[in-house]
Formats: C-alpha cells, sequence, structure tokens
C-alpha cells in the first residue's frame, strides 16, 4: 500500500483535488436534484397535484448547479456548493419528513384494494 | 474564513439532511413491513449519533483533541493537529455515505413493498449491519493504512493533507453513484405509480 499513498503524496497536487471537486460538486448536484425531481413525482402522483413551488425552485437551483465551476480555490468551492444545493437539500428533507405519512396511507391504500380484487 | 471551519461546518450540514431522510425512510418502511409505531430507541439513537459527529469534529475547540492525546503513542505521531482533522474528514465523509447507502438501500426496500405488497417485506438488520461493516470497515482500513505509510515513508505535511483530500474524493465518487442510484429508484417508483393511477382512472 506504501506505494500507493506515496503516489498520492507526491501528484494529488491543489489542481486535480479541485479539478474533481468540482466534476464531483456537479455531478452530486445533479443526481441530488434528480432523486428529489422524482421524489416530488411520486408526492403528485399520490396526491393528484404538483407541487408547483417546488418543482420551480429545483428547476431554478438546477440551472444553477453548473456554476460550482467557478471557485478559484476549495474554500470558496464549499460556500458555492451550499449556496447552490443548501436549498434543495432543505426541501428533500421537508419533502421526506412531510411525505412519509402519505406514503404509508398510499401503499396501505393499494395493498387492500388488491386483496379485494 | 477558516477552511477546516468551513469543511467540518458543511460537513455536518449535509450528514445531518441525509440522516433525516434516512431516518424518516427507514419509519416509512417500518410503518409499512412491520405495523412498528414506537420509533423511540432509534430517535434517540440516531440524534446520539449526530451529537458524537458535532462533538469529534469541535472536540478541539472544546478543548479535546483526540489525535494530540493520541500523539505520544506509535498510532499517531505526526503532526497531531492534522490527525484531528484526518480523523473528522474520515468519520464524518463515512457518515454521509453511509446515511446515503441506507438511503438507497431503505427506498429500494419501500419499491419493493410497492411492487409486491408487504408480503415482499425481508429482514432489515443483515443489509444493514453489512452497509456499516462495508463503509466504515473501508474508512477504517484506509485511516491506518495512511497512517502506516505516512509514518513509514516520512512523507511531508503537504503530503498528508493529499492522502486526506484523496479520500474526500473517493468518498464524492460514492455519492454520485448512490445519488444516481437513489434518483433511478424514485424514477421506477413514479413510473409504476403513474401507470397504475392510469388504470384505476381508466376502469
Amino acid at each position: 500500500m506504501s506505494p500507493f499513498f506515496l503516489w498520492i503524496a507526491m501528484n494529488f497536487t491543489e489542481a486535480p483535488h479541485l479539478f474533481y471537486l468540482k466534476v464531483g460538486g456537479i455531478l452530486c448536484g445533479f443526481g441530488d436534484i434528480a432523486a428529489l425531481w422524482f421524489l416530488l413525482k411520486v408526492a403528485e402522483v399520490m396526491h393528484g397535484k404538483k407541487p408547483k413551488k417546488r418543482f420551480a425552485i429545483l428547476a431554478f437551483f438546477l440551472l444553477i448547479n453548473p456554476i460550482q465551476a467557478i471557485p478559484g480555490n476549495s474554500g470558496m468551492f464549499f460556500v458555492v456548493q451550499f449556496l447552490v444545493l443548501g436549498i434543495p437539500y432543505l426541501i428533500l428533507a421537508y419533502t421526506a419528513v412531510t411525505e412519509a405519512p402519505a406514503i404509508v396511507a398510499y401503499i396501505k391504500k393499494r395493498a387492500t384494494t388488491r386483496t379485494r380484487t | 474564513m477558516n477552511y477546516f471551519l468551513l469543511q467540518r461546518f458543511f460537513g455536518l450540514f449535509w450528514a445531518l439532511i441525509q440522516q433525516i431522510c434516512f431516518v424518516w425512510l427507514k419509519r416509512t418502511h417500518d410503518n409499512l413491513a412491520f405495523e412498528k409505531k414506537n420509533h423511540g430507541v432509534f430517535y434517540l439513537t440516531q440524534c446520539a449519533i449526530f451529537l458524537f459527529l458535532s462533538l469529534l469534529c469541535f472536540a478541539r475547540d472544546l478543548g479535546f483533541d483526540p489525535a494530540v492525546g493520541a500523539a505520544s503513542t506509535s498510532w499517531r505521531s505526526l503532526y497531531p493537529w492534522q490527525g484531528t482533522i484526518t480523523v473528522c474528514c474520515v468519520v464524518v465523509c463515512a457518515a454521509m455515505v453511509y446515511f446515503d447507502a441506507m438511503l438507497v438501500v431503505y427506498a429500494h426496500r419501500l419499491h419493493r413493498i410497492y411492487r409486491g405488497g408487504v408480503a415482499a417485506a425481508r429482514k432489515t438488520l443483515p443489509v444493514d449491519v453489512a452497509v456499516f461493516a462495508l463503509v466504515f470497515g473501508f474508512a477504517g482500513l484506509y485511516l491506518v493504512g495512511s497512517e502506516h505509510a505516512v509514518a513509514a515513508l516520512d512523507i511531508p505535511v503537504i503530503g498528508y493533507i493529499r492522502i486526506r483530500r484523496f479520500f474526500i474524493q473517493i468518498s464524492n465518487l460514492s455519492y454520485v453513484i448512490l445519488e444516481v442510484s437513489a434518483a433511478c429508484i424514485f424514477y421506477r417508483l413514479y413510473r409504476e405509480m403513474q401507470k397504475r393511477a392510469e388504470v384505476t382512472e381508466r376502469a
């Protein structure tokens, strides 16, 4: 293992670190927003109405997600990443907490309907 | 602003949100699969885990520095302060990957229950323990391996920082894979729910 760690210590400088942070941050942002988007779609099917505000906020943050490529150092990158993904993450937590009872009720209802049929 | 302070603050924020999502998905799953109503012990455990993470991250500010405390031992004799940062980073990153992985596991279980009914629910403990062992086992191996390498090769402090940053990149890659998996599971769940809703409407 030592040569492997020695190679990292010699070659993994600030430039590749920042580059991979940015790439990882942008991909992670797209992944997170996609997961939340489909979770909201699930909520839409359950309730029969679209949570328009949350979709609009998500669409905005999806558009600004690539600005994570701008920061020139990793400290600034953390701040920009927080600004871009902080609110979608809060929406994710809010959706998970508020939709949990509805998911239980929806799946139970479906199971009951299936038993009857 | 202090780089390490930012790293700790944001790391804890992401971990907290992922933990909340995991807790609520597990709660939903357990309510469905086992008709479980009381989650008090589980909530308390999760609160204790988050408190532990917070205390670990701000241990030095509270007057307790685990790595400096261990500086006289063979485990950690170089760069005690950097050692503290490394321990915090590795534990918080591993916790985030763990919560993210559990989120995916429970989303998959909910999807399975939706398709197959409550009968499709299975024992959860073996997989839960396996995910924990896998994530924290890898993090622990990386930490011990890098410490041995640093001690044996006499790597300068900048090299030590680079080794830690490499670990953060590995965990970032894991998040991307896990987030995309979660998105795929929610997409499949949405498509199936939509199809069934259309069938019900037609009937």
